[in-house]
């Protein structure tokens, strides 16, 4: 017994520090062959990079709490850009543009959650409906044509810094804080795990299923909303056509994270770290001169890697 | 002659030492029981019988040959086969497909399909089963789900049948046909082994039995030479004086003279026919009936789970309407419901996390938790409820069945509840937890909750109901005191359908 105390479990070793020795491994690996790569310059440009998908990734961690899944995102940070450069750009406050975007993002949600729970479908395909129809709608009321017209100050949400620090960064940071605290020390945060681990359960608890996964819904369509305009002011202007796929790359972070797509297990500070690996393997494979389709590759195998892990190590507990 | 012999079997499991160097063996053409308390190895053992676990260390001889099983396809074609506990049927797949499941008749390289709901037919009537191969199995109860299971375990060609608490869901009168059934095939030569928490099954049953305990084998013995005080002392490992003992006297010197809830008229669809009745302060009162008489019904309706068609609620006479379980609890009704897996558990989340789930209102402020107070309130109920588990923080399904069943209860309590619905409390727990448990429910009744509980086993009802209300078909067909409890007259009043 006591042998088997001392014996080394590299599961439990994985599931405790794996993803910091995978990002402390890519960070070294990077840094020895570009000694440019851990410069703060190009350190801060990754946080930067990542900042718009760790937004994201803290709404659809939410989701997939829940045993959702959520593939609006990415037309939604366009569609929010779109609405508030067109706002901004006839006169409007771009304080107010930017809640009004976050709020039409906040709808959109809304809706996504009522069809999955009022009419008990699968959220992957009502949520792929919306991706189609609020694409679609930015693309229609802008013809399919960037909106300019922006005033300069608007661009220092997406382009500015704080002592150094470029603002989107700070805004990543201030949304993990209210993450972090949201889902484990209030009792808001215990619905998800309930209604995503046993929908009945939960039920007979009290804690109405429709109303947690419809919130949970809004909450990931205001993130998105909220990193479209992040996006846009980046952008300097609303870009319909942004955003194509980011819903992936979020899933992506989130999952390598180790939350669990079945929902009832995971935990949003991984899916940051799942962000960062994924924004350190682009920005350090870039820099050390890889063909950007073997970056897809690599992208890919990081995926597989993680969850293959991830699922090992569930098997193993057993 | 020994059919099956395992030797010196060991399994180990992070942490614990599920069986230790246990010897077991099977006479041909024997009922032989295998005891124990939740945790002893029982379950662990059949899972290396069936080929779910490999063994760590120890030889299986079946029939004298030394034979390896490593998975549950190995354990089939040696002639075993199990009914477990846990259904494994395919929900959306008729009962003729679950039963050949694998192994479908085929015809020119396409399903027989007709070939197979005839065969499936043969297989249920054979068993004395009526239904219908082609109903799907997820809509089928507990108890269709497990003759079901029965079913496809009679249609391979089986020699050794491990049955795993296969009657915890069903009614005197269906336990009663599987009991013959099981002494047929007996005669035919087949040699089961017996799971269940249930003494007068063994005894009833069982020729031969095996005691395990913590993992470890305490002795083979035959059912004459046994008494269920004896066994459970052995499966304990303590000496349990009053443990079977009915006390009547307690139920004779209480009355009740406060309405706690009264229900008027209850009716749903199909289901519920005109329920009403009263129940006091401080009583326990038993729901009684066969499977499909509308016991869980009329729970899930007080909780407001299912859409009545009518129906008046009334606690401590003030008008209450159903609608939701969120209302329910504001009322200060808990609903311990019967599938503690389905319904009751969140299995990824802590121990801890489940106890307070239903009562984080009163555990936080401004919606933060107060994780203080919350630690403390899970240490009251772990004590007073001796719960037992490595800490709080680990996952529930690391439980024992008891275990988790007492961390549920522990959840109601928290919510501060007045009315306490109970559906089949102690099902597939062993004999000290449930004990255990009823001495629970009179604590509880005596300190002024009042308890509705629905049970299908008999003495269960005996120890534990002040009053008891037989269901019949979704009407209630009558009402008997604690000492009017009769096995004879409840079994008619269950069972008089053919008449009205």
């Amino acid at each position: 017994m006591t042998e088997q105390k001392s014996k080394f479990n590299f599961f439990s070793f994985y599931e405790r520090y794996g993803l910091f020795i995978i990002l402390a491994v890519m960070l070294f690996c990077f840094g020895i062959i570009n000694p440019n790569f851990l410069s703060k310059n190009n350190l801060l440009n990754i946080l930067r990079q990542i900042s718009i998908y760790g937004i994201m990734a803290s709404g659809m961690t939410v989701v997939l709490l829940c045993g959702e899944i959520d593939l609006t995102p990415g037309a939604l940070v366009a569609f929010s850009g779109v609405i508030i450069a067109m706002c901004v750009s006839n006169g409007m406050n771009m304080f107010l543009a930017a809640v009004i975007g976050v709020l039409v993002a906040g709808a959109v949600g809304a809706l996504n959650g009522f069809f999955t729970m009022q009419f008990k479908l699968p959220s992957m395909l009502v949520t792929l409906g919306f991706q189609f129809m609020i694409r679609g709608i930015g693309y229609v009321i802008t013809d399919g044509k960037p909106v300019y017209g922006l005033p300069k100050s608007f661009e220092t949400l997406g382009g500015g810094y704080i002592v150094g620090i470029p603002i989107p960064i700070i805004c990543l940071v201030i949304v993990a804080v209210i993450f972090i605290i949201f889902l484990k020390y209030t009792k808001y945060g215990r619905y998800y795990y309930a209604v995503g681990g046993n929908k009945e359960a939960a039920n007979l608890c009290g804690i109405s299923p429709k109303t947690v996964v419809i919130s949970a819904m809004i909450i990931s369509a205001m993130c998105s909303g909220f990193s479209g305009v992040i996006w846009a002011s980046r952008l300097a202007s609303g870009q319909p056509t942004v955003g194509l796929t980011y819903e992936m790359q979020v899933i992506a972070a989130v999952v390598i994270g180790g939350t669990s797509l079945t929902g009832g297990e995971g935990n949003v500070a991984r899916s940051y770290i799942g962000a960062i690996i994924l924004g350190v393997l682009y920005n350090g494979l870039n820099l050390i001169g890889v063909n950007p389709y073997w970056q897809q590759v690599a992208t890919g195998g990081i995926i597989i890697a993680a969850i293959t892990l991830d699922s090992l190590n569930r098997i193993n507990r057993k | 002659m020994a059919v099956l012999e395992m030797k010196n079997i060991s399994k180990e499991f992070p942490g614990t030492k599920a069986l230790d160097q246990v010897d077991f063996s099977l006479e041909a053409g024997e009922i032989h029981a295998l005891m124990g308390q939740n945790g002893a190895g029982k379950s662990t053992l059949m899972k290396i019988m069936s080929g779910v676990y490999s063994c760590d260390s120890g030889a299986i001889l079946l029939e004298g040959k030394e034979i390896r099983i490593r998975n549950p396809k190995d354990a089939l074609q040696h002639g075993i086969s199990i009914i477990s506990q846990e259904l494994s049927l395919c929900p959306y797949l008729s009962i003729a497909e679950n039963i050949f499941l694998g192994r479908l008749p085929m015809k020119r390289g396409t399903v027989d399909w007709s070939g197979l709901y005839q065969q499936a037919d043969q297989v249920l009537k054979e068993i004395g089963v009526d239904l219908n191969p082609h109903t799907k199995a997820g809509e089928l109860s507990v108890a269709q789900k497990q003759l079901v299971e029965i079913a496809k375990a009679m249609s391979r060609d089986t020699k050794i049948l491990l049955m795993d608490e296969a009657t915890s869901a069903l009614t005197p009168s269906e336990i009663e046909s599987l009991f013959k059934f099981t002494r047929d095939l007996q005669k035919k030569g087949l040699t089961i082994v017996y799971i269940s928490h249930k003494m007068d099954e063994i005894f009833e049953l069982c020729q031969r039995m095996t005691v395990l305990k913590d993992g470890k084998l305490i002795g083979v013995y035959t059912t004459e030479e046994m008494s269920p005080v004896k066994v459970t002392e052995l499966m304990v490992g303590k000496n349990l004086g009053e443990y079977f003992s009915h006390d009547s006297s307690e139920f004779e010197n209480k009355y009740f003279d406060r309405v706690r809830l009264s229900v008027k008229g209850l009716n749903r669809k199909g289901v519920l026919k005109n329920i009403s009745f009263e129940l006091y302060e401080g009583e326990v009162l038993g729901l009684s009936g066969l499977m499909g008489a509308g016991r869980t019904e009329t729970l899930r309706a007080i909780y407001g789970v299912d859409r009545i068609a009518s129906g008046e609620f009334f606690i401590d006479g003030e008008e209450y309407i159903p609608k939701a379980p969120k209302e329910a609890m504001k009322n200060g009704i808990a609903f311990i419901t019967e599938e503690r897996k389905e319904q009751g558990l969140f299995l990824e989340m802590s121990v801890g996390q489940n106890l307070t789930i239903a009562s984080l209102n009163q555990l936080s402020k401004a919606g933060f938790m107060n994780s203080k107070e919350e630690v403390s309130l899970i240490n009251d109920y772990f004590s007073r409820l001796s719960v037992k588990a490595a800490s709080h923080r680990v996952k529930v399904k690391s439980l024992s069945g008891g275990n988790q069943q007492k961390v549920i209860i522990s959840r109601w309590l928290a919510a501060k509840p007045k009315i306490l619905l109970m559906d089949e409390p102690t099902r597939g727990i062993d004999v000290g937890a449930k004990q255990e448990i009823y001495n629970l429910i009179r604590d509880l009744a005596k300190e002024g909750y009042s308890i509705l509980v629905v049970s299908s086993e008999l003495p269960e009802i005996k120890k534990i109901c002040d009053r008891v209300l037989i269901m019949n078909q979704g009407k209630i067909a009558g009402s008997l005191n604690n000492k009017e409890l009769d096995d004879d007259v409840m079994n008619a009043m269950m069972s008089q359908i053919a008449s009205d």
